[in-house]
């Protein structure tokens, strides 16, 4: 569960909160594309540099790094099996890919920290996304922590009955968690079902365009920002074709 | 006075978010107890009782089951011990169907086939289940499924049963059947432990309170006793039995010379006697 720390919301008062949303998802954005569109190592690590930079001054860095501890894992298994899958055992094609994947779950957990689910909302229905899906798109980060207490309840219960959710082999403790997603499963739809409906009765729905509470709009630092992000992909394109 | 079978000293537990939980709880549960842990929602009750099988390793403080302290076994071996019955059955069922779900906990404490088969049969039986053996445990009702969480936990014996809000949210007839159960137990020689904001269950059924207020311990005694103290369990949002607020208020009025009443039948015999004072005055 360490790696949903790295997408939960949490208050805080720093320059990076203080952006408009809309800022915040070109700067993840510009950052995710140029670790897509070039390839190498320097860009990568460079890009990596930025961004935590910018986790820095959102001052969440430790949340980073406690969310990096399952983050090892999948940049492990991206490394070996690029290191394995790829013809003559390329170290920096592994590398880079390995490092594009934290380039980019950087970014975006950057993003997550630092928007409150209703500035997401309300960004998402400024670029006219309908508010059924903008909803779904914040009630899904409403119940990340929700989520991660019913995993807790129910690992709980099963240890209470004497199954051990850790005993076993890689295959063993896999199959271990088929014990857990099934009533997981099955809670969440149940749950979500309720919600649906209480949203019904809520009046969910009754206009198209509700009114919004949160209203957005964009300072100097945003603009600032912004072409800062749209700049910088264009140089480290225009270095990694020199440079390759 | 025999030995306790759960030991808790000066347990402190702090949840990773943060939240200290348990400030400080000691108590002792001795072989044959029906105690009861009430308290308002965020007081700690199930923290408390997730360290009884060490799903939850005390942040300092010990906690000794039966001279084991939790902190060094694993929460498979305790739960032979220790069984916990947790509030909500969606958390828990999982099996394909009803007999898989009670012979769940008895195939991973490696029981024979022979033995598996007969606890399950004991337990659909004690817990009017049987007709449902083969069903999915999600077809059941709300009740019923309740009831499946209890017999799942009886089916492997264990000395101390914990029971998480065993009557919320059941009608009268599931509440009868949890009575019945709690009979039961107690006929067995079971140690109980029942997290709860049914007063008048723990009237029926419970020997000890212990209120439990921001992470402490308020109060711990004979139910009586606690339960008929009405501004202390205001404190932790417990309404008390309606009994008990009747003999306050004809307390209040002088009709009556004590307020320390929880059950009705002891009221009942006051209330006549006074009455039939009066109606000797009258002639």
């Amino acid at each position: 569960m360490e790696i949903l720390q790295a997408f939960k919301y949490t208050r805080k008062d720093t320059l990076i909160d203080r952006l408009d949303p809309r800022t915040k998802f070109i700067i993840s954005t510009s950052l995710t594309l140029t670790s897509l569109l070039c390839f190498s190592i320097t860009i990568q690590t460079i890009l990596l540099l930025i961004t935590l930079l910018l986790v820095f001054v959102s001052k969440r860095m430790i949340q980073w790094i406690k969310s990096l501890k399952g983050l090892t894992v999948l940049v492990a298994l991206i490394f070996i099996l690029n290191l394995i899958s790829m013809p003559g055992f390329d170290v920096l094609y592994s590398s880079i890919m390995a490092l594009r994947f934290l380039v980019i779950t950087a970014s975006f957990s950057l993003f997550f920290l630092t928007t409150t689910p209703d500035d997401l909302a309300a960004a998402l229905e400024e670029i006219k996304v309908p508010r059924e899906y903008s909803l779904l798109f914040t009630l899904s980060f409403r119940f990340v922590p929700t989520l991660a207490s019913d995993v807790e309840i129910i690992s709980d219960a099963l240890k209470s009955r004497g199954f051990e959710l850790e005993k076993g082999g890689f295959i063993q403790r896999i199959k271990n968690y088929a014990y857990l997603l099934i009533p997981l499963i099955v809670y969440e739809i149940r749950r979500s079902l309720m919600i649906a409906e209480a949203l019904e009765a809520r009046a969910f729905g009754a206009t198209k365009k509700p009114t919004r509470i949160t209203k957005l709009d964009m300072s100097i630092y945003d603009y600032t920002l912004i072409i800062i992000f749209l700049v910088i992909p264009l140089i480290l394109y225009h270095i990694a074709s020199i440079y390759p | 006075m025999d030995t306790p079978i759960i030991r808790v000293e000066n347990v402190h537990y702090r949840y990773p978010s943060g939240i200290e939980a348990l400030k400080g709880v000691s108590l002792e549960i001795y072989p044959g107890e029906f105690i009861a842990i009430m308290g308002e929602n965020g007081s700690g009750k199930t923290t408390l009782i997730k360290h009884f099988n060490g799903v939850l390793k005390p942040s300092k403080g010990h906690v000794v089951v039966k001279g084991i302290d939790t902190g060094e076994t694993s929460v498979a071996e305790l739960s032979k011990i220790v069984g916990i019955v947790f509030q909500n059955p969606d958390h828990q069922l999982f099996a394909e169907n009803v007999l898989e779900e009670i012979a769940f906990p008895l195939k991973n404490f490696g029981f024979s086939e022979d033995f598996i088969k007969r606890r399950v049969e004991w337990a659909l039986k004690i817990m009017d289940l049987e007709k449902y053996s083969n069903k999915s445990p999600y077809m059941l009702s709300i009740g019923e499924r309740k009831r499946l969480t209890i017999a799942a936990v009886l089916a492997y014996d264990p000395e101390v049963i914990v029971l998480d809000e065993p009557t919320a949210g059941q009608d009268y007839l599931q509440k009868e059947k949890i009575s019945e159960i709690m009979n039961l137990l107690r006929l067995a020689g079971k140690t109980v432990v029942v997290v709860t904001h049914d007063v008048e269950f723990v009237v029926e059924h419970i020997d000890r309170v212990i209120l439990m207020s921001n992470g402490h311990i308020i109060a711990d005694g004979k139910t009586p006793e606690i339960l008929s103290r009405i501004e202390l369990i205001r404190k932790t949002r417990i309404l008390p039995p309606q009994i008990t607020r009747l003999a306050y208020l004809l307390y209040t009025k002088n009709i009556i010379s004590t307020k320390y009443f929880i059950k009705t039948d002891e009221i009942i015999g006051t209330l006549l006697e006074i009455l039939k004072d009066k109606k000797e005055e009258m002639r």
